[in-house]
């Protein structure tokens, strides 16, 4: 009698394994971190603030990284600038005149409490954003890129303001400052909600209120003459790892960031890698590869750790209110009038 | 199942392993005749040797016994199972080297469970093998336990497969496959069971249970696929994905001439567009009134070659007369006010009060909101589209014009603050059943409570309305969709200060498969320009005159 029991208590064991196996990896996907799908989940709000420099300063030679006690110094010095700029004493002005206006005469910019680039350097003690070159600076510009950036600051320096068309894609209200794409972080507003499903990742960004649409289902990309100032972007998962590839830019897209690069018209050229990984619950990590030989002698990556935040997005009407720009065109023709006069 | 045919071009790898091999399996890929010429044959090759061995052996044990039809029906799913064995034994090999870019989300349960086609291979051979021997000797009780095992573990493969696949008959890798699973290894366990020397190795309790399970499970899982009326989201959520496209001529109120009618006759409606397609194409030929512009080409510019009308006689369906309610005594003095000068902030959508500055012009025309966005959506001139995406927590609203995106939560958190307000409110959704509510408020005072466009058949074109200010509106906008080309779009605006009545409206949207591109809206929007400038010119004019 027992001979036959043996086996079939082996064969109950062996059920129990197998259903224990295949239970296994249905529990792991609790994982906090991963969509009932199996994607690694980036759904939430990100904030992209850091005092990190986009290129690493020169007198830092190949140091990659700042130690624990530069780091904590140079957030410390954001702070008490920050705190000197906003109790420090009024200053009294007389009619016409600007606090803000800067030597030259122009009427100066945001001042410190508009600006939101927040307090922190990035997690990694990075020295520079840019990863790409190993010298954590912007590569060279290609020898027609050397030439298009001349033709065109000659071009800025005697036609500033002859139409808005002279001004950058943010001033426009047609991209953002800091989201370009690529996300570089400036300025303010300086947050990203990423929500996904299984065919689609949505990157909305609080500047200028604009929408990504990304499909995931490897869809063709769009015809070449079909342009869009936020290009056309293609994702898919390598890994853990959302990589997102725009090309498709409009050609001669005037983008400004708040760095060393300035005023640049990308060319037509212009494709984006964008990897976003979230390494931990707080970190949504955003390197992004630019490649545009019509500018630079080759592509150059930035690596930006985005930070989880609870805060609330808002409304952004950026051509609500904009009277800048009309009053930056008045302005300019004030001034050719008042020079054209003085002749 | 192809090996060849199913590695993407793209490939990362699994292991060490892969990174050395898969260089000379893309090059082999590369020839083009690899598939043709090398895979299949070698299959074929493998199966049928694993075939001649297994008749062999079912001759010598008399395994097969019955009609020739019953032992033809049984050679051939031999075959079948044979010929599965040396694919799947490929399969597994290629799952275990290069992970193919669109698997990943399976890659982590096929890691654990084997990879799965491994263990499909071994259990398939081990029951050919089983009751090839067709005899009761000692080492069948193990290999029976194994079989037994395996069948049960099949089974929760397809447990597991319909719980956390959507089910698909497009795509017969996901959920569906979990039926296959149920189908593939219960013909193996009726098999086992049918053959009396070979009970010790079916499945008696164990695959009752599991069969239960299934049953349980399927109705709740198949719920989307099968009806096909409300298909689903992965995490059973209504799915309302996709592009919906919402022109129609029917207008918004009710035409005095189908007073009393509630629904028209498809014919009543085909007419009735008919007649204002012409009539709108045909103004294309005749030149504008003396001192007027004109406005867009109707047949190419706006979607009014589109002759399509709905069965509702409008697109409001309460009141039961389908007309604007009245005002409120209040809003009716509020617009009294400023009847003569134009109500400053410009709450209409389109046109404008004057031509002073770009903040005498309308809302869409300054890029500030759509002219057929709403919120409420209602049809417009041209981009009459809107994309929706859904993800777990929250529905994406995304118009077309101005290309203006409402990212709506549905987690039940509160508004915002009422000291904040938006152009488009703030938006929180719900479930109702199959129904998505979207209750919004928090609308700024700079916008109307309700501002449509409607389509004046005596004008030809659009007439901008405005009434009253946003501050005090609360909208309800519900989406249902009644089957896979439709989407149900209601609306009802409640807002005491300005209407003596709630309205509703009602917009069936159709499915589109086309694309939405980008709307930079202010990109080359020299009309405003244009228009302030002509008004300067005409005043230069009127001064030297």
């Amino acid at each position: 009698m027992t001979r036959p029991i043996r086996p079939r208590a082996c064969g109950i064991l062996l059920c129990a394994a197998v259903v224990a196996l295949a239970a296994a990896p249905a529990l792991a996907q609790g994982d906090a971190l991963r969509t009932p799908w199996g994607h690694p989940d980036l759904q939430g709000m990100w904030d992209h603030r850091t005092i990190t420099p986009l290129e690493r300063p020169a007198e830092l030679g190949d140091r990659e990284f700042l130690t624990e006690e530069e780091a904590a110094s140079q957030e410390q010095a954001v702070i008490d600038r920050n705190e000197y700029l906003l109790t420090r004493p009024p200053e009294t002005t007389s009619a016409g005149g600007s606090v803000d206006q800067r030597a030259d005469g122009t009427p100066g910019f945001y001042n410190n409490f508009w600006l939101d680039t927040g307090t922190r350097t990035v997690g990694t003690r990075r020295t520079s954003l840019v990863i790409d070159p190993q010298n954590g600076r912007l590569p060279a510009y290609s020898d027609a890129g050397r030439r298009k950036v001349e033709r065109d600051r000659e071009y800025q320096r005697e036609h500033p303001a002859d139409s808005w068309l002279d001004f950058d894609g943010t001033d426009r209200c047609l991209i953002g400052v800091n989201n370009g794409p690529p996300i570089l972080p400036a300025a303010y507003n300086q947050n990203l909600l990423v929500v996904q499903n299984e065919d689609w990742v949505l990157l909305v960004a609080e500047m200028i209120h604009t929408v990504r649409v990304i499909p995931l289902d490897g869809r063709p990309a769009l015809p070449a003459h079909m342009r869009q100032w936020a290009g056309d972007a293609r994702g898919r998962w390598e890994g853990d790892t959302l990589v997102v590839e725009t090309a498709n830019f409009v050609p001669e897209r005037l983008w400004t960031t708040a760095n060393p690069m300035g005023r640049l018209r990308t060319t037509g050229e212009l494709r984006l890698v964008e990897r976003f990984t979230r390494i931990d619950a707080d970190t949504l990590e955003y390197v992004a590869t630019i490649d545009d030989p019509g500018i630079w002698s080759r592509p150059w990556t930035v690596s930006i750790p985005m930070l989880r935040t609870d805060e609330a997005m808002y409304e952004y009407a950026c051509h609500e209110g904009n009277y800048s720009m009309p009053n930056m065109l008045a302005g300019e023709r004030a001034r050719e009038a008042a020079e054209a006069a003085s002749r | 199942m192809s090996f060849a045919g199913s590695m993407g071009d793209s490939v990362t790898y699994a292991n060490g392993l892969g990174a050395a091999l898969a260089p000379l399996l893309l090059w082999l890929r590369g020839l083009g005749f690899f598939e043709a010429y090398v895979y299949i044959p070698l299959m074929t090759a493998v199966s049928v040797v694993l075939f001649w061995r297994l008749c062999g052996t079912f001759d010598r044990n008399r395994t097969l016994r019955g009609s020739r039809l019953s032992r033809v029906v049984w050679l051939g799913v031999c075959y079948a199972l044979c010929f599965l064995a040396a694919n799947s034994l490929a399969v597994a090999f290629k799952t275990l080297i290069v992970e193919e870019l669109d698997y990943t989300s399976r890659v982590w349960f096929e890691a654990y469970v084997g990879p799965l086609h491994f263990y499909i291979t071994a259990v398939a051979l081990a029951y050919l093998w089983l009751i090839a021997r067709n005899r009761r000797k000692p080492l069948d009780y193990a290999l029976g336990a194994f079989v037994q095992a395996g069948l049960l573990g099949g089974y929760a493969v397809g447990v597991y497969r319909l719980l956390n696949e959507p089910f698909s008959l497009a795509d017969p890798t996901t959920g569906i496959s979990g039926l296959v699973f149920f189908a593939w290894f219960g013909v193996y366990n009726l098999d086992l069971y049918r053959r009396s020397s070979m009970r010790h190795a079916s499945i008696g309790v164990p695959a009752l249970a599991a069969a239960l399970v299934a049953l349980a499970v399927a109705p709740l899982a198949g719920q989307g696929g099968a009806s096909g009326a409300a298909p689903q989201t992965p995490w059973g959520d209504p799915d309302l994905q996709g592009v919906w496209e919402y022109w129609t001529f029917t207008p918004l109120e009710k035409p005095a001439e189908l007073a009393g009618r509630d629904v028209l006759t498809e014919e009543e409606a085909a007419v009735i567009a008919q007649r204002l397609s012409a009539e709108a194409v045909g103004r294309d030929d005749t030149r504008p009134p003396e001192g007027q512009t004109g406005g867009y080409n109707q047949s190419f510019w706006t979607e009014r070659s589109r002759a399509e009308a709905l069965t509702q006689p409008s697109l409001l369906v309460d009141p039961p007369d389908g007309r604007i309610p009245p005002r409120t005594e209040a809003e009716q003095r509020r617009a009294a006010a400023h009847r003569d000068a134009g109500e400053r902030p410009v709450r209409l959508r389109a046109t404008g009060v004057g031509s002073d500055g770009p903040e005498d012009r309308g809302l869409a025309e300054r890029c500030i909101v759509g002219f057929s966005t709403g919120p409420p959506m209602l049809p417009g001139g041209y981009n009459n589209n809107i994309q929706i995406f859904q993800a777990e927590g929250y529905v994406v609203l995304l118009a077309e014009m101005v290309h203006d995106v409402r990212v709506v939560p549905l987690d039940g958190r509160p508004h915002l603050p009422s000291g904040i307000s938006q152009w488009l409110g703030s938006s929180r959704g719900r479930w109702e059943g199959n129904t998505l509510v979207v209750e919004t408020t928090n609308f700024t005072p700079k916008i109307a409570s309700f501002s449509p466009m409607a389509f004046d058949s005596e004008l030809g074109r659009f007439r901008s309305m405005a009434f009253g200010t946003g501050d005090s509106l609360h909208l309800t906008e519900r989406f249902t969709r009644t089957d896979a080309g439709t989407l149900v779009y209601e609306f009802t605006i409640d807002d005491p200060q300005t209407f003596t009545r709630t309205l509703t409206g009602r917009l069936p949207m159709n499915r589109s498969d086309l694309p939405l591109y980008e709307y930079a809206c202010h990109e080359g929007n020299y009309g405003l320009l244009n228009i302030l400038a002509g008004a300067r010119a005409e005043e230069e004019r009127e001064g030297t005159r």
